[in-house]
C-alpha cells in the first residue's frame, strides 16, 4: 500500500506540501526520521559501537526510486487517491506518540546495538516493550553467583513462555549452581576455568551454566526482540554489549489430530497442526534423510510469519527451490497468516479462480510430494501446508488413490473426474438441453420433464438458478451455523430442496435430481478450493448454457480449457504432462500399480529422475 | 505495480467478456423454448386428401397425462391409454401441417420426436417420393424414425391406434418397430435405410406393412397354414390393440408395387443379415400332420456371388444357418447324432422353399428387394458403369441358385425321450 504512495512522491511535485506536513511525524519518508531516530540513539550510547553509523536509509531509497521508474500516470492518480484518505487530523492529534512509535520501530529496524551497560538495555527494552505499560513483557533481574556475582536480566513474555524449563533450566543453574566451579578452582584442576577456555563471563554462563537445548547469542535489540516475541529468554548481563537467548518456547497448541478436510478411510490418520514445529516433525518423521532440508523464511510486515520451505536437497530441481524461497523472500504483506493469503501472494495468476498451489493437511501428502521433487511451504499457525508447483491432475488426487488397491485407486479417480464433469456442467446441460435441444433426450424423459414442468411458473433457466443459488446458500449456512443450532439445517435444507420446492410447484421435482448430482460432484472434488471454483465456474455455464445453448457451453469450454492450459504454477504448466506433453508415468489420470511407478514425473526436473529399479519387487525372479 | 498490472488485466478481462458477449447473440440462438411449451408429435399419418391434396394426421403426446403433472406424486401417471390426441388436416403438402395445427393446438409443434411416418396403401401406390423427400431435408426431421405402410387410411390408423401396455404412445411405436429384432416379421428398415435403398439402382426397399386389425372371418379353414403366411390386415386374432404391424410393402423408386407377407419378410432380412432368430414349424418327415419345432439363427452372413456372362447375371446364394431343436411332435428320436441330419434335411429343404418362394415373388414384382445388385455392383470399378448396366432391367433374367445348409447345435433339454403314453 505504502509503495504506491513512496513511488509517487517524486514523480508529483504539486503535493510536496501535503507530503511534507505529514512527513515529519508519519512514514512517508522513514529514510529521514530513522536517520534522526539513529543520531539519538547514538548520542545516549555514549560508547558509541557504531550502531547509529550502520544505518541503512539508503534501503527504502532505492526502492522508491525503482518504484518510480515503473510507475505511470493511472498508478500516480490511484495513490493520490490513498493519500487523501489517510487521517492527517489524527496524525497532528498524536504526532508525539507517533514520533516515539517512530523512534522504536527504527531501533528494530537498524539493528541498533546493544550496549555493554545493564541499566542503558533494560530501559532501552522497556522502551521497545512499552514497559510499565505492557504487562505482559516481563523483567525479571538476577544475580549470577559466580564468584564475583554479576547483576544480570531476564526479559521474557509471559504466557508464551515455558515457566517450568525458566526454573529448572535458566534460574536454578544461574543462581543456585553457578558458584560450583568457583568452590572446585581449588581441589581439582579439571575444572579450571581458564583451562576449559571460557574467553569471559558471559562465554562461560553460555558454556556452562545453562542447560538449556538451544543457546544463541545476539548483538542488537531487534534480534533480541524478536526472539522475546517468538517465547525465547533473553538473558543481558551487566558488562556485555550481547544477550543469550534461550529456547523457552511454551505456548498452547492443538495437539496432532486426525484430518479434518481430507479424511480417509486407509492411510495415516493424522494431520498439520498450528505449530510450524510440530508440523516440520511431522514431515520429518515421514522421511528420514539428512538431505530433507527445513529453511525459515519470515514473511510479512505488521506481523512476520514463521514461514518454513521444507524439500529434499538431493531430489528438487535447485532452480524451484531457489524460485520458491526467491517469491517468498520479496513478499511485502502486510499480515500473512494463513496459507490462502500467502498463496495469493505467491503464486503466478492470483487473478484466475484455478488454484496453482496445493495445499493439505496430511504429512504423508506432503511426505510424497517432497519425495517427488516438490517443495512445501510451511506457514506457522497453519494447519494447511502449501505443496509447489501444483498441476490439474494433482487437484484430482486424493491420498487415498494411493493406499488402496491401484484398479480400485484408478476407479475411484475415474469416479472423481465424473464428478467434476457433473459438478461444472450438468446444471448447464440441463439447461442447454431443455431450453434448446429436446431432441436430445429419449422420448419418455422428455416427456417425463415435460410433465414434471407442467405447473412451474417459472422458466427452467430461473428454476434452475433458484435451486442452485439455495443450495449454495445452504451449503454456506452449513459451514458458518453454530454447531448447537446445527440440526435444524437439515431440516431446514431438506425442506428448501426437496418436497416443499416439488409441492409447492416452484421447481420440478427432476431438477432436484440435477441439483443433488450436481452438489454430490463438487463434493468428490478432492481439493477444496478447487471444489470452491468450480461451483461458482458452474454459474457461468449455466449463464452461457441459457444464452446459447450447448454452444454456447462449447465456447465456454474452449476458452476455459485454453486458459487453463495457459497458467504455470511455479514454472510448471498446469495442465502437465498432458499439455505440454511430456513423458507420463502411470499415475496422473488414473493410478497405475505402485511397481510401474519408476520415475518422478517429468515436468518437475529433479535432479534423480528414477525413483525405483526397474525391477522393484525383486523376490521375482524375472521383470515386474 | 501490482494495483496497475491489475487494472491491466480487469480491463483486458472486460474487454474480452464484453466482445464475448457482443459475438454471443451473433451465433443467433434465440430459440430458447421451454419443454412444456412445446406439443411433441410423435406420429404423422398421410392420407389422400378429401378437401385439399393430402389429409395429414398428427399424433400429438399429452406430457401430464404420461408423466403426471407436477406437484403430485410422480406414480399417478396415465390410464396405459398413450396420452395422445390425434389432429387431422386436409393440407396441400405435408410440412404445411406443422404451421396450421398451431391454429388449433397451443403449443408450438416440433417434429424432432416423432417415430413414425404412415403412409396410407392408397398413397403410397401413387408414389410417397414427392412427400418423402422434403423430410428427408428438414431439420426437425430424424432419419432413424420408421417409414409405414397401412392398409386403409392412415388417419383411422393412428387414432384407433391407442396401446394397452403403454402410457406413452411415443415408447409404443417405438417398441413396435423394434419387434424386427426378435421377430421375423417386421422390415427392420429406419426412414434413413429406406430412402438410402430407394434412391440406389441396385436394391428396392421394403417399408413394414401394418393395418388395423381385421373384425371379420378371413380363413374359412382350419388347415395348415405357416406362421409366416400372415401379413397386416389379414392376421386371425382376437384382443389386443388395434393396429398391428406384419410384412412388408416392396418399393420400386418411390412407388409401392407389392406386398409380402411374413416368411418373405424373414428371407429379406437373412439377405440383409438382419435376421435375428426365427422359430420355425418343420413337418416332420415321418410323421405327417406332426411338425418339428426348431428355432434358426443365422451362421455367417449369406454369401452371394455373382457372376456376369453374356450380359446374364448368375447368382450363387449360400444361407448358413444353426439352430436348435425346441420340439418334436411325434417324439421320434431325431436328436440322436446318426439321425440329426433328417431334421436338418427338412429345415433346410423347407427354407429352401422359402427362399424360392421369395426369390419367386421379387420376380414377379420386377424389384430387386433381396439386394443381390448390392453384390452386383461389386463387379463395376465405376459408379457410372454400374449405373449403365442397368441392373433393375437385367435382374429379371438373373438366374439364381441357392444352397441352404443348416446345422443342429443343440438338440434341447431332454435326450431320446420315451414316448408319452
Amino acid at each position: 500500500m505504502t509503495d504506491g504512495t513512496r513511488r509517487t512522491e517524486p514523480v508529483r511535485p504539486v503535493q510536496k506540501k501535503n507530503s511534507q506536513r505529514k512527513g515529519s511525524p508519519g512514514k512517508e519518508q522513514p529514510g529521514e526520521d530513522i536517520i534522526a531516530a539513529g543520531d539519538k540513539s547514538a548520542g545516549q550510547q555514549g560508547q558509541g559501537g557504531g550502531a547509529g553509523g550502520s544505518l541503512k536509509p539508503s534501503e527504502p531509497a532505492g526502492e522508491v526510486g525503482s518504484g518510480h521508474q515503473r510507475s505511470h500516470v493511472s498508478a500516480g492518480r490511484a495513490a493520490r487517491r490513498k493519500r487523501v484518505r489517510e487521517n492527517t487530523a489524527v496524525k497532528e492529534k498524536f504526532a508525539e506518540q507517533l514520533a516515539a512509535n517512530q523512534n522504536i520501530d527504527a531501533i528494530i529496524k537498524d539493528r541498533v546495538e546493544m550496549f555493554y551497560d545493564l541499566v542503558e538495555n533494560r530501559k532501552m527494552m522497556e522502551k521497545v516493550f512499552r514497559v510499565p505499560k505492557n504487562k505482559d513483557t516481563v523483567f525479571r533481574s538476577l544475580t549470577i553467583g559466580t564468584n564475583p556475582p554479576v547483576k544480570a536480566l531476564l526479559v521474557f513474555i509471559d504466557g508464551i513462555t515455558n515457566s517450568q524449563v525458566q526454573n529448572m533450566a535458566i534460574l536454578q543453574p544461574l543462581m543456585l549452581l553457578s558458584g560450583i566451579f568457583d568452590r572446585c578452582d581449588f581441589e581439582c584442576q579439571m575444572f579450571d576455568t581458564t583451562r576449559a577456555g571460557y574467553k569471559d563471563l558471559f562465554d562461560r554462563v553460555k558454556e556452562a551454566l545453562l542447560p538449556n537445548n538451544q543457546v544463541s547469542t545476539a548483538h542488537n535489540f531487534s534480534r533480541v526482540v524478536e526472539d522475546v516475541l517468538n517465547g525465547n529468554t533473553a538473558l543481558l548481563i551487566d558488562g556485555y554489549n550481547q544477550a543469550l537467548l534461550l529456547e523457552t518456547k511454551g505456548w498452547p497448541y492443538r495437539s496432532v489430530s486426525t484430518p479434518q478436510v481430507e479424511a480417509v478411510i486407509r492411510g495415516p490418520q493424522e494431520a498439520f497442526t498450528e505449530q510450524i514445529r510440530v508440523n516440520t516433525s511431522l514431515v520429518r518423521k515421514i522421511i528420514h534423510r539428512p538431505s530433507l532440508l527445513t529453511e525459515f523464511i519470515k514473511v510479512g510486515n505488521s506481523a512476520p510469519m514463521q514461514c518454513a520451505v521444507m524439500y529434499l536437497d538431493d531430489l528438487v530441481n535447485p532452480d524451484l527451490v531457489q524460485e520458491v524461497k526467491r517469491r517468498l523472500e520479496s513478499v511485502r504483506g502486510d499480515f500473512l497468516l494463513e496459507t490462502g493469503l500467502v498463496e495469493e501472494m505467491i503464486e503466478d495468476y492470483p487473478q484466475h479462480m484455478v488454484p496453482q498451489v496445493l495445499s493439505t493437511e496430511r504429512p504423508d501428502r506432503v511426505a510424497a510430494s517432497l519425495l517427488e521433487g516438490q517443495v512445501a511451504v510451511l506457514i506457522d499457525g497453519n494447519p494447511f501446508v502449501m505443496v509447489v508447483p501444483c498441476t490439474f491432475f494433482t487437484l484430482m488426487q486424493a491420498p487415498e488413490d494411493a493406499y488402496i488397491r491401484w484398479p480400485i485407486g484408478s476407479f475411484v479417480r475415474v469416479i472423481r473426474y465424473v464428478g467434476l464433469f457433473l459438478a461444472l456442467l450438468l446444471p448447464a446441460n440441463y439447461v442447454a438441453i431443455i431450453a434448446y435441444h429436446q431432441e436430445f433426450i429419449p422420448t419418455d424423459l422428455l416427456l417425463a420433464i415435460t410433465g414434471a414442468r407442467e405447473k412451474v411458473p417459472f422458466p427452467s433457466i430461473v428454476e434452475v438458478l433458484v435451486m442452485e443459488f439455495s443450495f449454495e446458500l445452504i451449503r454456506e449456512a452449513g459451514i458458518r451455523i453454530p454447531g448447537t443450532v446445527g440440526t435444524t439445517l437439515g431440516i431446514v435444507g431438506a425442506l428448501i430442496l426437496g418436497q416443499a420446492a416439488v409441492a409447492a410447484n416452484i421447481v420440478s421435482p427432476i431438477l432436484i435430481i440435477v441439483v443433488a448430482v450436481t452438489a454430490l460432484g463438487s463434493f468428490a472434488i478432492p481439493n477444496y478450493s478447487f471444489s470452491l471454483t468450480i461451483r461458482a465456474l458452474r454459474f457461468f455455464y449455466i449463464i452461457l448454457a441459457a444464452l446459447a445453448g450447448l454452444h454456447g457451453i462449447m465456447v465456454g469450454f474452449f476458452i476455459h480449457v485454453g486458459v487453463m492450459a495457459n497458467l504455470k504454477s511455479f514454472g510448471v504448466p498446469l495442465l502437465a504432462p498432458v499439455a505440454p506433453v511430456t513423458r507420463k508415468g502411470s499415475d496422473y489420470l488414473l493410478r497405475g500399480p505402485q511397481w510401474r511407478q519408476e520415475t518422478r514425473p517429468d515436468y518437475l526436473d529433479p535432479l534423480q529422475v528414477r525413483r525405483q529399479s526397474e525391477v522393484s519387487r525383486s523376490w521375482r525372479r524375472r521383470k515386474g | 505495480m501490482y494495483n496497475a498490472h491489475l487494472s491491466k488485466v480487469l480491463r483486458k478481462a472486460l474487454m474480452v467478456v464484453m466482445t464475448g458477449a457482443l459475438l454471443l447473440p451473433l451465433a443467433g440462438c434465440y430459440d430458447y423454448t421451454e419443454p412444456d411449451e412445446r406439443a411433441w408429435v410423435m406420429a404423422i399419418g398421410v392420407d389422400k386428401g378429401r378437401q385439399n391434396v393430402l389429409t395429414v394426421t398428427s399424433v400429438v403426446a399429452v406430457p401430464k397425462a404420461i408423466a403426471g403433472g407436477g406437484g403430485q406424486s410422480g406414480s399417478e401417471g396415465g390410464s396405459g391409454q398413450g396420452g395422445f390426441f390425434t389432429i387431422t388436416f386436409d393440407v396441400p403438402t405435408l410440412l404445411s401441417t406443422l404451421e396450421l395445427i398451431n391454429t388449433v393446438v397451443d403449443r408450438r409443434v416440433s417434429l424432432s420426436h416423432t417415430k413414425w411416418f404412415v403412409f396410407s396403401r392408397e398413397l403410397a401406390e401413387e408414389g410417397i417420393g414427392a412427400y418423402v423427400a422434403p423430410l428427408v431435408r428438414f431439420q426437425q426431421f430424424r432419419r432413424s424414425s420408421q417409414l409405414l405402410i397401412c392398409e386403409g387410411r392412415a388417419e383411422d390408423f393412428l387414432t384407433k391406434g391407442v396401446p394397452q401396455l403403454e402410457d406413452n404412445v411415443g415408447k409404443y411405436y417405438e417398441l413396435m418397430q423394434q419387434g424386427w429384432r426378435y421377430t421375423e416379421f417386421i422390415p427392420f428398415d429406419s426412414f434413413h435405410q429406406f430412402y438410402y435403398k430407394s434412391e440406389n439402382p441396385g436394391v428396392n426397399p421394403v417399408a413394414p406393412l401394418a393395418a388395423r386389425g381385421a373384425k371379420e372371418t378371413i380363413y374359412t379353414d382350419n388347415s395348415f397354414k405357416p406362421k409366416g403366411y400372415y401379413q397386416a390386415g389379414r392376421i386371425p386374432r382376437k384382443g389386443g390393440s388395434e393396429i398391428e404391424i406384419m410384412g412388408g410393402a416392396v418399393f420400386k423408386k418411390d412407388r409401392m408395387v407389392g406386398t409380402l407377407n411374413g416368411d418373405q419378410v424373414g428371407v429379406q432380412k437373412i439377405f440383409f443379415g438382419a435376421m435375428k432368430r426365427t422359430l420355425l414349424n418343420v413337418p416332420d418327415p415321418y410323421h405327417p400332420d406332426k411338425y418339428i419345432i426348431v428355432d434358426v439363427l443365422p451362421r455367417q452372413k449369406p454369401r452371394v456371388d455373382i457372376n456376369i456372362t453374356g450380359g446374364r447375371p448368375k447368382i450363387t446364394a449360400n444361407v448358413k444357418l444353426e439352430g436348435q431343436i425346441l420340439s418334436i411332435q411325434s417324439g421320434e428320436n431325431y436328436e440322436r447324432p446318426d439321425r440329426l441330419y433328417i431334421v436338418e434335411d427338412a429345415v433346410q429343404e423347407l427354407i429352401f422353399e422359402d427362399i424360392n418362394d421369395t426369390i419367386a415373388k421379387s420376380k414377379q414384382l420386377d424389384a430387386d428387394f433381396l439386394g443381390f445388385g448390392l453384390h452386383a455392383q461389386k463387379l463395376f470399378p465405376t459408379w457410372p458403369q454400374w449405373s449403365a448396366y442397368n441392373w433393375e432391367e437385367k435382374y429379371k433374367d438373373a438366374d439364381i441358385t441357392v444352397n441352404v445348409d443348416y446345422k443342429v447345435r443343440r438338440t434341447g433339454l431332454v435326450h431320446e425321450m420315451v414316448q408319452l403314453r
